[in-house]
């Protein structure tokens, strides 16, 4: 068994109905929100609509990460299966890492599919598009091994899940609130991948930091 | 369910001397939000022996099993595995398979699927999960099915299999038979006893005596927290009288006790329950 068949395996855990659920937020927060609308206005220029459609690609990723990876683990967690993987040799963030791939490379197709595709309609330069890529797979990988870390480390994951979303409300709100504090756009798409950054180191240095005991106890 | 005996003679040799220690817990403490759960609790476990961990409910058995396992911090007391501390050095975890009471593995992937993760995590073939699959005689309708679809005898089956994949030398598993049937506890009886005969180490824990006694060439009795007895099943006892042998109690320590200057003593069958209810002060 390779790498590849492992992600795979590791695909057949995530509970794909909980899209709908990253739908269903993603609607009714699009609904009559900013974000969409000031990305669709044809009169805005270029510049901030590339930004714009970055933190949508970037809201997307953060929400899918946020359902798919989440209610897949809390589903193992209930099922007592780290409790096995705990008993294995090796680091653990190495056995979980198929896991993490797995819902990171979910994540990243769609939320990154959704740049390509609002970013193809909008006529961006293909290069602009394709050097969101490593961001948004940064952001995917980190957050869904953060995902993964905060289930095992909290005994109530879903009040993890519901923090998420608390968070994904404020993270809707931010790129506005950038240009409003008078931030540039390069500053704004800087700031944007940082924020990817620090939660992609966060989420990889939890994954690694999840205490047996913790799981076991829980 | 059988056991091939061929390897007996090689497995031997991977866990070194017959008698060696290869688990062992010593003065083991523990305490869960503020309750004292172990309070010196004292395992020794030989290489290939079968080894029964015993104790009322909440005695400690299964939280003993964890820190064993080096999914607990202890503290106090010392846990060694092969001579090494599992949470100091985890790489001693591939000579030990584990089953747990409740069902650990991945509800949505089927046997061989599970089978095949390990064999990646253990490094090593996968021609092993046939050869498992075999020894534990797991119906082989069941082995492309979802975890969760199973029966529980055919979920334990698997997690025994599963278990078994990197032939580890040491098998942990907690109340194997718990919940199970009477026909596929007789199977897993007839597999640990297979692997006992195969020169493996097994230490299980069981609230059914007769398994136990059948099965183990060594008992510990756990409760509240503390190892009341450890002994073997099967030891010399001093013969009293030649028409009425008796066996000699001691108070503390080793229930059954063999002096130098005792006439020659003959091998006797320790009647598990008899020891067990005087271990722990209660009748029968």
């Amino acid at each position: 068994m390779n790498f590849r068949q492992l992600c795979l395996l590791e695909a057949r855990n995530v509970n794909y109905r909980s899209l709908l659920l990253s739908a269903g937020v993603v609607g009714f927060l699009f609904m009559g929100a900013p974000l969409l609308e000031l990305l669709t206005r044809s009169a805005l220029p270029l510049e901030l609509r590339r930004f714009y459609l970055f933190f949508l690609g970037f809201e997307v990723t953060y929400l899918l990460v946020l359902t798919l990876g989440l209610t897949a683990t809390i589903r193992e967690k209930q099922a007592d299966v780290f409790d096995r993987v705990f008993t294995m040799p090796g680091p653990t963030w190495q056995v979980l890492g198929a896991k993490v791939t797995a819902i990171a490379a979910i994540s990243f197709l769609l939320g990154y599919g959704t740049i390509v595709a609002l970013g193809i309609d909008a006529g961006f330069a293909a290069w602009l598009v394709l050097a969101y890529a490593p961001v948004i797979g940064i952001l995917a990988v980190g957050l869904a091994a953060g995902a993964v870390a905060a289930v095992l480390y909290f005994e109530t994951p879903r009040l993890v899940f519901f923090g998420g979303i608390v968070a994904f409300i404020g993270l809707n709100a931010l790129p506005e609130r950038l240009l409003e504090w008078g931030l540039s756009l390069e500053m704004a798409v800087a700031g944007t991948i940082g924020l990817a950054v620090m939660l992609a180191l966060f989420g990889l240095l939890a994954l690694r930091r999840v205490p047996p005991e913790r799981v076991v106890l829980a | 369910m059988h056991v091939s005996t061929a390897t007996a003679t090689e497995n031997r040799d991977a866990q070194g001397e017959d008698g060696e220690t290869v688990l062992e817990a010593t003065a083991l403490e523990k305490s869960i939000a503020g309750t004292r759960i172990l309070d010196g609790v004292e395992l020794s476990v030989r290489g290939s022996e079968t080894y029964g961990v015993v104790g009322p409910n909440g005695a400690g058995k299964t939280t003993t099993f964890r820190c064993l396992l080096g999914l607990l911090p202890t503290d106090g007391g010392s846990v060694s595995v092969f001579g090494t501390d599992p949470r100091t050095d985890d790489t001693v975890l591939e000579r030990v398979g584990v089953v747990f009471e409740y069902e650990t593995l991945q509800p949505r992937w089927s046997v061989r699927d599970t089978m095949a993760h390990a064999c990646h995590v253990y490094g090593v073939p996968t021609e092993r999960i046939e050869t498992c699959l075999a020894e534990v005689g797991l119906e082989s309708d069941a082995h492309d099915r979802e975890f969760r679809d199973l029966s529980k005898g055919m979920q334990r089956k698997a997690s025994v299999a599963t278990a078994l994949v990197h032939e580890p030398d040491l098998l942990v598993l907690d109340e194997p038979m718990s919940g199970l049937d009477p026909g596929t506890q007789a199977r897993m009886r007839e597999l640990i006893d297979g692997l006992r005969e195969a020169g493996r180490t097994v230490v299980f824990s069981s609230h059914d005596l007769q398994h136990v006694q059948a099965l183990c060439d060594r008992v510990a009795v756990i409760a509240d927290g503390r190892t009341v007895v450890e002994t073997p099943l099967s030891k010399p006892v001093r013969v009293i009288e030649e028409s009425r042998p008796e066996i000699e109690a001691e108070p503390a320590g080793e229930v059954y006790v063999v002096r130098d200057d005792d006439p020659p003593a003959e091998a006797r069958t320790i009647d598990l329950e008899e020891l067990y209810f005087s271990a722990l002060g209660v009748e029968g």
